[in-house]
């Protein structure tokens, strides 16, 4: 870290200690006195909570309150409205002393694109409210954000957000945004959700008493039915979700809200919908997605992003369809990123889309990465592994159905189910509605929230760390004589990642990495070469504007060795820009 | 005397080169009339608008500040009926598209039997979906055109449009050059100086030419013309098959406003049963074929099987109106709107190029009227060339007003996409093409004119060669009679469009108030009421069928609302029974109704009386 870096955080630390604790605002008071555990600030400038969700308002109000709080760090735009008018906030989170936004390697998280993956976007919040607290704190966090630029979209699908805080749902609706469509096309739009019969806020099941049934109940958990065995007596008929059927085509909950799937309808690999259910009609005719979309291809120095999901406890990787490819080159990069990510997220396991999930035709991590070069993750939040800290491979995504009664009845003490009661039902008559609350299974009880977002976050973090950043570490001057000098400079890329992948190299979606030369006054730049070995055995000789040095990349953990021949004056300056990898320069002694 | 006889030369130089310049300049007043600038479209389609049954629409406002505008011929409640969408030049240099898709809406509009035909279906035109692209055709110098003016960085070297096109020999339209280089592989044509072939050096055959685009290399990179101003081609930017990364298809399916304009009104009118465009890669001239293999696979890409027989009857029937022999074939299919317009958004969909230099060999009429064939103008000299090019209309532009030469089509050479021949092939679409435009005195080709290139100023530059889109837009004679065979395909279009029907098979009185209604479902139209590949899209409504009941009617057999699968035409049907009890008195007349937006509605009186 430089000198004015560090006297850069010096002050802020100064500022903080001295003369900031009266302007604390915040939704929980901290106490000065607070004995700090390691992890978050237990002294925050803005107070936050994290072992309950934020609805679009608080998360409105805390990014505001950080951004007040935090000006040189924190900027907060509103891209647009949604559907149902709600901001569709970009969070910007870099130290902008040390550099404006576009100017430093980014990395982009976003969550809650299906939206009732609920967690999601609180992962994305305590990531901003983590950097901007930490800065100045911790040398790691000070660091990040002088060097590079955080870009958040907290909540990708607000309409659906609030739907399911406010609407009746289970904790698998709304996946879909809130724009009428006609699911099964008989020219009437969102005519036959799902209803709240028994008004507790969630949809949940509906079953009839009937020896003929095929379900009976559990004999430890009796709100838990299970199929009956051949040859053993059932008890009830499961008559499907919680609704009536309202168009009277003989269907029950057949056209609810929505349907179309944000994360199908980006622009890499999109199918229609014969292919990929949910695609809705072409890529990006989703209008959230779609401002989303130019926010990043305005932003091309997007080097890693991260998309949040649940659930399952994974760490994915695309390529979301079976006939699509990663370059292996790229591939090689990911695996050492995924694999420390199964560490610092225990119970998480590092997968890949097509291959071990399902496929995905328009998925958002594939145009991220196909059309963006970013490498880019989607984290599966929430793993069942955590109710017992225990691997069940055969528990799925939510964990097996015993198991969440287990932890129902030991941990939430029968909160996560609802008890069958009996209700009348225009169609069937007498019915009993139960079954799991919309809070439960996709997402991390309150007392598992906080670790959730913290691990993940720390992935991220890890992998914002490996996005390359580029130096001149030296610069050399010889004399050829004859008022010639020969100029030789060591530009090196001191992280994993390398200023363009292989796919951005291959389709040329960012410009190439320049090194530039110039002296004093006027100076002309006979030859201008590179090499990839400090002894120049093979070099490439540019021609057109040797002073600009055009490289197609310069590779992780390794140095590009740049030399001109030039007329007039040192001492000589040399400057490295990259869109992806940030820029320096240094001058000749 | 000398000295007089001088300055009369060039006196004559000048008047000669005023002359030139005005005869370029007025030629460009009737290109714009029949080509129109997108003003006066927009003036036309307003006009059109006046008529009853006309409508304007604006579905979007373009970058450039166009609009893309959509004349409705249609009567009131037109979205209860079926309808077609037409697109002209959905190829943005193919301005015929445009010209004869509004042509044909304006003699639609005075057809003898508009009244009944738009009691069946409505009409949408869209005749220029690209107006952006389009207009760049339209003004000087004159070029082929395909793309908005979107920035792209055509050649990758990181900087964006820095190297287009120049009107070197000032003759207003950009064509090629040629550089006398030893080291070239280009050569001209033994058989006509004119036509540039690759030197084939197995035959003992050496290059003297290269070959460029009319133009200076702006940016000193050694390549010329490699990165003009623009963009998104219209016909590259729907998502089927869509081209990641090609120059000219944008940064994604559906990124440029021309293409969602287009792609949300069809979804957004989903009466639309059939789309017809005109396109220079359409399957009518050269019909799709179906690809059992390729079908079982999970993103269909060729004509399914079960819909090819209504495609090449279709085929044959616009084959009735224009023999298609001759017709260049399609290029790359990639993001085209005519595949979109069936795979992704399921409709049947139907393309025509509309014009194309004939090849009259291709009948056997004429092959049987043939003579030896003569050889083309083999010393055509340059200078007439310079002449006739100063006489010269733009590239598809109208003939020369005088005497058309007779020019039988036999004495045309042999060309086309042709059979394996042991004949040297190279050129001759070129040498057809000449002779064809010498034939009927239309000019769309420059004679090689020598000039003084700044980056070759040691060598022989020629610019020359056939003027841009002259070869794929129509001279203005050949237009006119073309809208009349497409408004009569417009009707046949309308003519084979389902028509539904819906019969009593019986009403069965079962005593106590308890009936059994049986009816049927009939497609009377040649087209079933869905593709295979539009049922297999899921983009159709379904066929629904209902039976109105009184409140004291009780339905025992649920539900009273019923979709239909896909019914064939000439008589398919398909037959439902529902099971009613009345409570009260029964009604005399029970309706029943069948419909879907792209087949329309149609209803069912049933007189109840006892047994039928």
């Amino acid at each position: 870290m430089s000198l004015c870096l560090r006297l850069a955080a010096l002050t802020f630390l100064m500022t903080l200690c001295f003369g900031g604790i009266s302007d604390l605002v915040g939704q929980d008071a901290p106490t000065k006195s607070s004995y700090k555990p390691m992890g978050a600030p237990a002294d925050p400038k803005v107070g936050a909570h994290w072992n309950r969700f934020h609805d679009h308002a608080s998360a409105t109000k805390l990014m505001k309150d950080l951004t007040a709080a935090y000006p040189k760090l924190s900027s907060l735009e509103s891209l647009g409205k949604s559907y149902g008018e709600l901001d569709m906030w970009a969070w910007t989170i870099t130290n902008t002393e040390t550099g404006s936004h576009e100017t430093k390697p980014a990395f982009y998280i976003d969550g809650g694109i299906h939206a009732n993956e609920i967690q999601g976007p609180d992962v994305v919040l305590y990531t901003g409210w983590f950097l901007l607290e930490m800065y100045g704190r911790n040398e790691f966090v000070t660091n990040l954000l002088n060097e590079r630029t955080f870009y958040l979209i907290p909540i990708m699908s607000p309409d659906s957000r609030e739907a399911h805080f406010y609407k009746p749902n289970t904790t698998h609706s709304p996946r879909g945004g809130q724009r009428p469509v006609d699911d099964d096309r008989d020219g009437q739009t969102d005519e036959d959700p799902a209803e709240d019969i028994n008004g507790d806020g969630s949809i949940q099941m509906m079953r009839v008493a009937d020896p003929n049934g095929d379900y009976r109940e559990h004999e430890k958990y009796p709100n838990l039915l299970v199929r009956v065995e051949p040859g053993e007596q059932g008890q009830y008929r499961i008559l499907g979700q919680e609704g009536v059927d309202n168009d009277g085509d003989g269907r029950v909950n057949e056209d609810g809200d929505g349907y179309y799937d944000p994360n199908r309808d980006w622009g890499w690999n999109w199918q229609p919908e014969y292919v990929q259910r949910g695609a809705h009609r072409y890529p990006f005719s989703i209008a959230e997605n779609r401002i989303v979309a130019d926010f990043a291809l305005a932003r091309p120095n997007i080097a890693g992003a991260q998309s949040y999901h649940n659930a399952g406890g994974m760490i994915l990787r695309g390529p979301g369809a079976k006939d699509d490819r990663y370059d292996p080159r790229d591939v090689r990069l990911y695996d050492v990123i995924g694999k420390q990510g199964e560490e610092i997220l225990p119970g998480y396991r590092y997968l890949i889309t097509h291959k071990d999930l399902y496929e995905v035709f328009g998925g958002e991590l594939d145009w991220f990465y196909s059309k963006r070069g970013a490498i880019t993750y989607t984290n599966e939040l929430w793993t069942p592994f955590n109710f017992f800290r225990k691997s069940d491979e055969d528990s799925g995504f939510f964990g097996g159905r015993e198991l969440q009664h287990v932890f129902d009845k030991y941990l939430l003490f029968g909160e996560g189910v609802a008890e069958w009661t009996e209700f009348d039902h225009p169609q069937y008559g007498k019915v009993e509605i139960g079954g799991f609350t919309k809070q439960w299974r996709r997402q991390p009880p309150s007392f598992l929230i906080e670790e959730e977002c913290h691990r993940n976050m720390a992935f991220t973090l890890y992998q914002a760390d490996q996005m390359p950043l580029v130096e001149v570490q030296d610069v050399t001057v010889r004399d050829l004589g004859g008022g010639l000098s020969e100029v030789t400079a060591v530009v090196a890329n001191q992280r994993l990642i390398p200023t363009r992948l292989a796919v951005d190299v291959k389709n040329h979606i960012t410009p190439r990495d320049v090194v530039t030369v110039s002296g004093t006054g006027d100076v002309e730049v006979l030859v201008g070469m590179v090499a990839d070995s400090p002894y120049f055995e093979r070099i490439r000789e540019q021609k057109r504007t040797p002073s600009a040095l055009r490289l197609e990349k310069i590779d992780g953990m390794s140095a590009v060795y740049c030399r001109w021949v030039v007329k007039g004056d040192g001492p000589f300056a040399v400057s490295v820009q990259s869109v992806k990898g940030g820029s320096d320069s240094r001058t000749s002694k | 005397m000398r000295a007089v006889r001088f300055v009369a030369i060039l006196v004559f130089c000048v008047v000669l080169a005023t002359v030139a310049h005005r005869s370029v300049e007025a030629q460009h007043g009737p290109a714009q009339e029949v080509y129109r600038k997108f003003s006066v479209l927009q003036k036309a389609m307003q006009k059109l608008a006046e008529h009853e049954f006309a409508s304007l629409t604006e579905l979007a406002e373009t970058p450039a500040g166009f609009k893309v505008l959509l004349n409705t011929v249609g009567k009131a409640g037109g979205d209860q009926r079926p309808a077609i969408l037409v697109l002209g030049s959905v190829d943005p240099a193919h301005l015929a598209g445009s010209y004869l898709a509004l042509e044909s809406c304006r003699k639609l509009l005075d057809h003898p039997d508009l009244d009944q035909i738009l009691d069946r279906v409505t009409f949408y035109f869209i005749p220029r979906p690209s107006p952006d692209a389009t207009e760049r055709n339209l003004v000087s110098p004159f070029d082929e055109v395909r793309t908005n003016k979107r920035p792209f960085d055509d050649d990758r070297d990181d900087r964006i449009d820095e190297d287009g096109p120049e009107d070197l020999n000032n003759d207003q339209v950009i064509t090629q050059m040629r550089v006398e280089d030893p080291t070239g592989e280009w050569m001209e044509h033994p058989d006509d100086p004119r036509v540039m072939i690759k030197a084939d050096r197995t035959k003992n055959e050496k290059g003297r030419y290269k070959l460029y685009s009319e133009g200076v290399d702006n940016d000193g990179d050694e390549a010329w013309n490699e990165d003009g101003v623009g963009g998104v081609n219209f016909d590259r930017n729907f998502p089927w098959e869509y081209a990641d990364f090609a120059s000219d298809a944008g940064s994604h399916g559906g990124s440029e406003v021309e293409n969602r304009a287009v792609m949300d009104f069809a979804f957004d009118h989903p009466e639309i049963a059939l789309v017809f465009c005109f396109t220079p890669d359409g399957n009518l001239e050269h019909a799709w074929k179906p690809n059992p293999q390729a079908e079982g696979k999970r993103i269909k890409t060729t004509l399914l099987k079960a819909d090819a027989p209504y495609f090449d009857h279709l085929v044959e029937a616009r084959k009735e109106l224009q023999k298609p022999a001759g017709a260049p074939k399609p290029g790359t299919a990639q993001g085209s709107f005519l595949e979109w317009a069936y795979f992704h958004y399921g409709r049947w969909a139907f393309g025509a190029r509309g014009w194309w230099i004939p090849d009259v060999k291709k009948t056997d009429e004429e092959k049987a009227k043939e003579d030896a064939p003569e050889k083309p103008d083999e010393n055509a000299p340059p200078k007439e060339e310079a002449e006739e090019k100063e006489e010269a209309l733009p590239p598809g532009h109208p003939p020369i007003a005088g005497p058309k030469k007779e020019a039988p089509n036999e004495e045309k050479p042999k060309a086309g996409p042709r059979k394996k021949e042991e004949k040297d092939k190279r050129g001759e679409d070129d040498i057809r093409d000449l002779k064809w435009l010498n034939e009927k005195h239309y000019m769309g080709f420059a004679g090689w004119e020598m000039i003084d290139h700044p980056d070759f100023p040691d060598r022989k530059v020629e610019v020359g060669g056939f003027y841009p889109r002259s070869r794929l837009n129509p001279p203005v004679e050949e237009l006119e009679s073309l809208v009349d065979l497409n408004v009569e395909w417009l009707t046949v279009l309308a003519d084979k469009l389902p028509r539904i029907a819906l019969e009593t098979v019986s009403v069965t009185d079962l005593g106590e108030g308890l009936y059994r209604f049986r009816l049927r479902a009939v497609n009377n139209g040649y087209l079933p009421t869905e593709s295979a590949m539009g049922g297999h899209s899921r983009q159709l409504q379904r066929l629904q069928v209902d039976l109105e009941l009184p409140e004291t009617a009780e339905l025992l057999s649920e539900p009273r609302r019923r979709g239909l699968k896909a019914i064939e035409g000439n008589g398919g049907s398909a037959e439902e029974e529902w099971l009613v009890r009345f409570t009260g008195p029964v009604p005399d007349v029970i309706v029943a109704r069948l419909w879907a937006p792209h087949v329309g509605t149609t209803a069912l009186s049933i007189e109840m009386g006892g047994d039928k």
